[in-house]
Order: C-alpha cells, then sequence, then structure tokens
C-alpha cells in the first residue's frame, strides 16, 4: 500500500468517524432531593434521587432511587419540567427495571401538575401507597418519544407562580405527620459515551499500525526511512 | 275594690287607652322579633374576565367588580353569593374574596379545583356557609352550592390594591357579614395566582342578603308602651 494510499484512507476513517460516530460524551442530570433547607449533599444519603442519563439518541433513561426514605416515610411523587420548546404529551415512558415492584403511574402534559399551590410541571409520576417507594426501591424509564430529547431536556424550570420561587424538580414525600414537597436543582456531568470510546479506540489502533510500518503524518509523507532522498 | 284586667268586658273588645297599649305593644315586640326575614338579591352582571400574566399574581378585569345595595332596612342575617359561569383551564390558580361595604373581607374561594389541570366551563357557584359541602380541593369543580373554601389558610402573597391589605389570609367564612348594614358597595375582587392558564366569569355574580329588623330600636318601643300600659293599669 502506497504511503498516498495510507494516508487517503487514514483522511477517510478520520472524516467518517466525525460524521457518523456518537457525542464523544453522553450527559446526565441528576436531582438529589434533600431533607431540610440544605442543597449539597454533604454526607449521608439524599432522600430520593432521580438521574436522566443520555443512552442513545433520541433516548434518555431516568433512574429513580430513594436512598433516604427509611422507617416511616415514602414517595409520593415526582414532578420534572420539560423543554418548553418540546411538548410533553409527545414523551413515552416505558418501565424497563424496577426493585420492589412499587407501581407508578407517569403522566405528561405541559405545565399541567401542581404541587399544590406554586408553579406548574410537565411530568408527574405517582407513587402508589401500598406497597412504599423506600430505600431499597428503583425503578428505571427509558424516555422516547420526541426528536432531540436528551437528559438536558429536563433540565427547566416550572411556570411562574405567585409568592413562590420557580422549581426544576419537586418530590412530594410522605412523612410520618406531614407531606412535604422538597425540590431540587440539576447537578450535569458529563462521562464517555461508550460508543465513542470504541471509535478512539480503532483509531489509535490504526495510527499505531500505520505508524509501525514507517509511515509519518507529515503534509508530505515522506516514508520515514533515515538517509533516504526525495 | 278588685281590680281584675281584662280585655273583653260584656263580649266586646273596649278601646281604651291601657288596652291600646298592650296590644301596640305586643305588635311592635313581634314585629321586631327575630322570626321575621326578609331577602333581597343584587346582581351585577358584567362579565369579570381572568387575566394571566407572566407576573402572578395578576387582577381580573374589572378589578374588583361591585355591586351597590340600597334601600335595605335593618342588618344582614346571613348571605350568599353566586358566581355566574366560571370558565377557567386550571381552576386552583383562582383566589376570589368578597369585601363588604363596612369593610369586613371573606374568602370564596382559594386554589381549589384540583392540582392537576381541570378546565371547567360556565359553572354557576354558590357560596353559602350553610351548604353540606365544601369546593373540592383536588378533583373536578362542578356547578352548585358549596361553603366557602380556600385549600391553604394563608397565601405568601396578597391581592393587589385596591384590595384591602391582608385579603389573601381573609377567613372563608360568609359569617363575617352578619349583623352588619348591607347597604353600600359590595366588592368581588379575583386573582390568577399562577400562569399560564386564564378564564372568565362570563355572566357576572350576584349577592342575596337576608335580613332582619334592627332588634334594638323596636324591641326598646315595645317594652316602653308595655310599661306604658301596666303603669296606667295600676292607676
Amino acid at each position: 500500500m502506497s504511503h498516498k494510499t495510507s494516508a487517503g484512507l487514514l483522511i477517510a476513517l478520520l472524516a467518517a468517524q466525525t460524521h457518523f460516530a456518537p457525542s464523544l460524551f453522553a450527559n446526565s442530570i441528576r436531582y438529589d432531593f434533600l431533607q431540610g433547607s440544605t442543597t449539597t449533599v454533604v454526607g449521608g444519603s439524599p432522600l430520593v434521587t432521580a438521574i436522566f442519563e443520555d443512552v442513545a439518541p433520541n433516548q434518555v433513561n431516568l433512574t429513580i432511587t430513594a436512598p433516604g426514605l427509611t422507617g416511616n416515610s415514602f414517595l409520593r411523587a415526582l414532578y420534572f419540567n420539560l423543554d418548553p420548546t418540546m411538548s410533553a404529551p409527545g414523551l413515552t415512558f416505558n418501565q424497563t427495571a424496577s426493585s420492589g415492584g412499587v407501581p407508578a403511574a407517569v403522566l405528561s402534559s405541559n405545565d399541567s401538575f401542581k404541587t399544590g399551590g406554586g408553579g406548574k410541571f410537565d411530568v408527574k409520576i405517582t407513587f402508589a401507597t401500598a406497597p412504599v417507594f423506600i430505600a431499597g426501591n428503583s425503578v428505571v424509564y427509558s424516555i422516547t418519544g420526541l426528536a432531540g430529547i436528551s437528559a438536558e431536556s429536563f433540565a427547566f424550570q416550572d411556570t411562574v407562580s405567585a409568592g413562590s420561587s420557580q422549581s426544576y424538580a419537586a418530590a412530594s414525600i410522605q412523612f410520618p405527620t406531614a407531606l412535604v414537597v422538597i425540590n431540587s436543582t440539576p447537578e450535569s456531568s458529563s462521562v464517555p459515551d461508550t460508543g465513542a470510546t470504541v471509535w478512539l479506540l480503532v483509531l489509535a489502533l490504526l495510527a499505531l499500525g500505520l505508524v509501525s510500518r514507517g509511515y509519518r503524518f507529515v503534509p508530505s509523507l515522506v516514508p520515514a526511512r533515515a538517509g533516504s532522498a526525495r | 275594690m278588685k281590680r281584675t284586667l281584662s280585655l273583653f268586658s260584656q263580649g266586646r273588645p273596649p278601646l281604651n287607652a291601657v288596652n291600646l297599649a298592650l296590644l301596640t305593644s305586643v305588635a311592635v315586640c313581634l314585629a321586631g322579633s327575630p322570626g321575621i326575614a326578609q331577602t333581597f338579591s343584587f346582581t351585577n352582571s358584567t362579565e369579570i374576565l381572568i387575566n394571566d400574566t407572566g407576573n402572578p399574581p395578576t387582577a381580573a378585569s374589572p378589578y374588583a367588580s361591585a355591586l351597590n345595595v340600597i334601600g335595605i332596612d335593618g342588618v344582614i342575617d346571613h348571605i350568599t353569593v353566586s358566581l355566574l359561569g366560571l370558565s377557567h383551564d386550571f381552576p386552583s390558580d383562582l383566589d376570589i374574596a368578597l369585601v363588604g361595604p363596612t369593610g369586613q373581607v371573606a374568602m370564596l374561594m382559594s386554589e381549589v379545583g384540583g392540582n392537576t389541570k381541570l378546565p371547567v366551563s360556565g359553572l354557576t357557584l354558590t357560596l353559602d356557609n350553610s351548604a353540606t359541602d365544601f369546593l373540592p380541593i383536588d378533583s373536578t369543580l362542578v356547578s352548585g352550592v358549596f361553603k366557602p373554601t380556600r385549600q391553604f389558610p394563608t397565601l405568601s402573597f396578597d391581592f393587589p390594591a385596591p384590595a384591602p391589605a391582608g385579603t389573601a389570609n381573609a377567613p372563608a367564612d360568609l359569617s363575617l357579614f352578619n349583623g352588619t348594614n348591607p347597604n353600600g358597595t359590595w366588592q368581588l375582587f379575583v386573582i390568577d395566582d399562577s400562569s399560564p392558564d386564564s378564564g372568565t366569569i362570563a355572566s357576572g355574580w350576584s349577592v342575596s342578603i337576608f335580613t332582619v329588623p334592627e332588634p334594638g330600636a323596636a324591641s326598646l318601643l315595645g317594652l316602653g308602651l308595655a310599661g306604658f300600659a301596666f303603669w296606667r293599669f295600676r292607676k
């Protein structure tokens, strides 16, 4: 294989990777619902955690756990907002995994759910009261149905209401003496995407292979042979 | 000489001063008793537009909707209030308060009709302390007669002026108006406390006022006449 042919092959591979490969990083949006007025997790566990994670184009996974709900407290409902440029009724939630088998109902409709006063959310997930959703339970939903849906699509605030601050997400938790609504703010993180990692590995191996055969990646692509003249 | 008090002599009622005073005092006392009530209804049929903005609470138009009451003798025994033709996409956005002519403030309905979007159209709601049921907190509103109802005892915001300060925390209780003078301007204040839904009260509102004569003046007159009659008898 001539060096020009190899160079052309490498350029073609790079172009294909850029065009066809998935995003190098998958985003996730995490909501921790904390007891009291704290807004960061400092030791201990949040009462409830909800994580939206990009898994594929136009597909997001939502994982819900309640690590801090023990004793007589349990999760009643979760509220989320959708990117206002998208239409909440178009969302499809498929439960793909669960632990504990707590039934839950998912509703999605633009600006349709209040926690009781306050602004309006687009998604409401209501959990059964028997059995109840507590520590040790989990549920995973695959969310599809809207082009362009991503984890970031669930990092928006509810509608404006008098006397209340806007909120990104809320959890309605039944404590022994009262039903309490706890708000949360999103934490965004990016992790290397599995598909992109494979691509990078292939490119790296190809590059190593070409280098090992004595080719240098310079515009002139002169074979690296000591003492040779062009 | 033994005296006897008799209204009749030889089968005919004597029209002397004593008997006339006695009869008059009894009639006046009866007229002043709580058992005789009258009912008056007043309506403002102008549509109330329930507006919505990005800066709630949003006042309706008009704000307030006024209703003038005149010519009623006596004081309020009790009142009922009717909202005529209520439509709204998210009724729990609504807070509706009534201010009476002498300054009493009562909340008619606040944050009722569902925490989920449950639109209503063309309802007639009558608020009456003596109703059996409260308005539903977390289900669809329907036409009918209900007790004044608020979901929360207080709100974290107040009604915009010119509603009296503290209107948002007024009790859901129409008995506040009992015993007051009904004549004057009654005001209905309607606000929407959450965007983006709006509505209307298409046919306005009405107030039904149940009155009794003021007990003080009538009873005193009756007692006075009875006292005069007794004095005359003893003489």
